[in-house]
């Protein structure tokens, strides 16, 4: 029997169950993250508050705006690429999950012009106290960036394999949740490191 | 399709539009905070109000504008509104404990904010 099968002959309050107990384990997954950004936000805010060195804001902001419009972006095909899952329409699913991937490296290529300009202009993350933090936050997020990416491909090779169907999708969804929190992370970092 | 799992799955198929408009939303919101940015927050509110109140109007605009747009993603995109109390909880939990952790640092960073501003102004004198 293959897999497909076998879902379909699930009740449907099994799929409910074990869709919502992985959905947990994603939660708490992200309190963890969350976590781990808090403690290097907190950093920053206490470096910014006690530097006697004022920050002249030296990052361009365009680049920054741009890359924010391309994470939105992302996070609605994400978002798309779950419903059309749930749906069973395996086609939408695999090009809403190509047009992730395609965003994510798009922010990872405008991400790596920024820092081909730092390195450039012989800014280092040891040059200030600004930039140390600004390469450690941004470094570590451009780091969950590939990470989802590699999720992504995954997922989506399994799509074209038939791995899915509106019964089962849940790797999907829970890489769907982590994915948002990925957004999430760069819009509280794109005006505190950008803007503010 | 039971209702049960409905109601904790969204399994049906919703329609797309909140999407859309949360798409939108996020954008409009990004605008304004680049606007925002370009425009003295403390001194538009000491017109208005009266009072000064320097860039912390501006970095607390800023934040209010994030906190929106995380709300949002959270909500819509994460499916907060219809998801298990349990895992509500969890959300619920970790940013209590990060305002907590926020709040914690607030007495030092407070502190150490007022102290080397002093400490810089005496060397800028010349004391």
């Amino acid at each position: 029997m293959s897999d497909q099968q076998h879902h379909a002959e699930l009740a449907p309050s099994f799929h409910a169950e074990r869709r919502n107990l992985r959905a947990m384990g994603m939660w708490l997954f992200l309190g963890s993250e969350v976590m781990f950004f808090t403690a290097f936000f907190g950093a920053y805010i206490v470096a910014r508050s006690a530097s006697i060195e004022p920050i002249n804001h030296p990052l361009d902001k365009v680049l920054g705006a741009l890359n924010t419009v391309v994470l939105i972006t992302s996070s609605l095909t994400m978002a798309l690429a779950v419903a059309y899952s749930k749906r069973g329409d395996r086609k939408k699913t695999g090009l809403a999950l190509l047009g992730t991937l395609a965003l994510a490296a798009m922010f990872l290529v405008v991400k790596g012009f920024e820092y081909h300009a730092h390195f450039a202009e012989g800014v280092y993350p040891s040059s200030d106290i600004f930039h140390g933090f600004y390469f450690m936050l941004t470094g570590f997020h451009g780091l969950h960036v590939i990470g989802g990416m590699i999720s992504l491909s995954i997922l989506w090779y399994r799509n074209r394999r038939g791995d899915f169907d509106e019964h089962y999708c849940d790797p999907i969804e829970m890489t769907g949740l982590y994915w948002h929190f990925v957004d999430l992370v760069w819009i509280f970092l794109f005006p505190a490191l950008y803007l503010l | 399709m039971s209702a049960s799992s409905e109601s904790t799955q969204g399994h049906a198929a919703h329609s797309l539009k909140p999407y859309a408009y949360v798409f939108t939303a996020l954008l409009v919101l990004t605008a304004l905070t680049v606007s925002l940015s370009y425009v003295d927050v403390g001194a538009v509110l000491g017109r208005l109000v009266g009072g000064t109140w320097g860039h912390g109007a501006n970095i607390v605009a800023g934040l209010i504008v994030a906190v929106l747009k995380a709300s949002l993603v959270v909500w819509i995109f994460m499916h907060q509104d219809h998801e298990e109390g349990a895992n509500r909880f969890i959300l619920g939990f970790s940013v209590a404990l990060m305002a907590l952790a926020f709040l914690a640092l607030s007495t030092d960073f407070v502190w150490l904010g007022t102290y080397t501003h002093r400490v810089a102004g005496m060397l800028v004198a010349g004391n």
